[in-house]
């Protein structure tokens, strides 16, 4: 094993690869519920639309309020920008992070070859 | 550290006050320099970081589990929030509010809030005790427990990355005087052979 001085910029790197790497799975997470509520978000909307009622029973809280079906479809709408803006901010955060690992992959397998492992379990 | 937090159930997000430089990791500039600092050699080194490194771990896991109790408040928060400015919009209105409420698991009853009766809504305080607020009042309140429960995860999200720092040096710390020490005996050995 060749000697490879691991300075105080390495080290910075080094930490910074494990912020990002971690946030990045953090990201994936909330992506992947984010995702989910949007799908239900959907699923609620395409019921209401089919729905012969004129009220629909809207969970606020942990009661079930009765609104207009024009509200509740408002309601829906104003939760489905919500998600997907947040949708957006994260797949944005997660193609930063990931090409920056790039990155410093690159400079770290560089300088410390096979005696540093930058790739997922 | 935040600790402003005024909510209306357990804080939950009081933060370890982990972002100190006293307990940052320390980079190691030079190894040998470093070993000779303990009397008993490599080995005390490795001890001493192998303990510093078990406590990171451990401020590690009460910063995770702090952050889920505050991912959980936040959604929870903002859910009465959201049920609240409905009552509000709904007294402005001068119409009642139609609900049914959970009496018991699965049991569901009908309830009309006249514009009235939605000018005070009890929030609950915890331990047992709610108070009475004016709507509006409620919707400030609340409001500003968002904003906390927010900083407080931010506050969080901070702490953790610093203590992740400290955890990635001190990994890459041991690795270093690991190595160190094993090309130490590895020219002793060669020394010896000469």
């Amino acid at each position: 094993m060749s000697e490879v001085v691991v300075t105080k910029d390495d080290q910075a790197s080094i930490n910074l690869f494990g912020r990002l790497n971690n946030r990045y799975h953090e990201a994936s997470n909330e992506l992947a519920s984010l995702k989910k509520k949007l799908e239900d978000l959907e699923e609620a909307s395409n019921e209401i639309m089919i729905s012969d009622e004129d009220n629909t029973k809207y969970l606020l809280g942990e009661v079930f309020v009765r609104v207009e079906n024009d509200e509740a479809d408002e309601l829906i709408d104003n939760e489905t920008e919500r998600s997907k803006a947040e949708i957006e901010k994260l797949h944005e955060e997660m193609n930063q992070a990931k090409s920056k690992m790039e990155e410093l992959k690159v400079v770290l397998y560089a300088k410390f070859g096979n005696n540093i492992n930058l790739e997922e379990d | 550290m935040s600790s402003t937090s005024m909510s209306v159930d357990n804080p939950g997000g009081a933060s370890s006050g982990a972002s100190s430089s006293k307990m940052e990791a320390e980079y190691i500039e030079d190894v040998a320099a470093y070993i000779a600092r303990f009397p008993k050699g490599t080995e005390e080194a490795l001890q001493t970081m192998q303990s510093t490194y078990q406590q990171y771990k451990l401020l590690e896991s009460r910063l995770t589990q702090s952050r889920q109790r505050l991912m959980m408040k936040v959604p929870d928060v903002e859910r009465t929030l959201a049920c609240v400015k409905k009552l509000v919009q709904r007294k402005d209105e001068g119409s009642d509010t139609h609900v049914d409420f959970e009496l018991t698991d699965g049991i569901f009853a009908k309830a009309k809030v006249s514009a009235e009766n939605a000018q005070k809504v009890f929030l609950w305080l915890g331990a047992n005790v709610a108070l009475e607020y004016t709507a509006e009042e409620a919707v400030e309140l609340l409001t500003k427990n968002l904003e906390t429960a927010k900083l407080n995860l931010d506050t969080n999200r901070k702490d953790a990355l610093f203590v992740k720092d400290c955890i990635t040096t001190t990994e890459v710390s041991m690795a270093r005087v690991y190595n160190y020490d094993v090309q130490q005996r590895k020219q002793k050995a060669m020394e010896t052979k000469e």
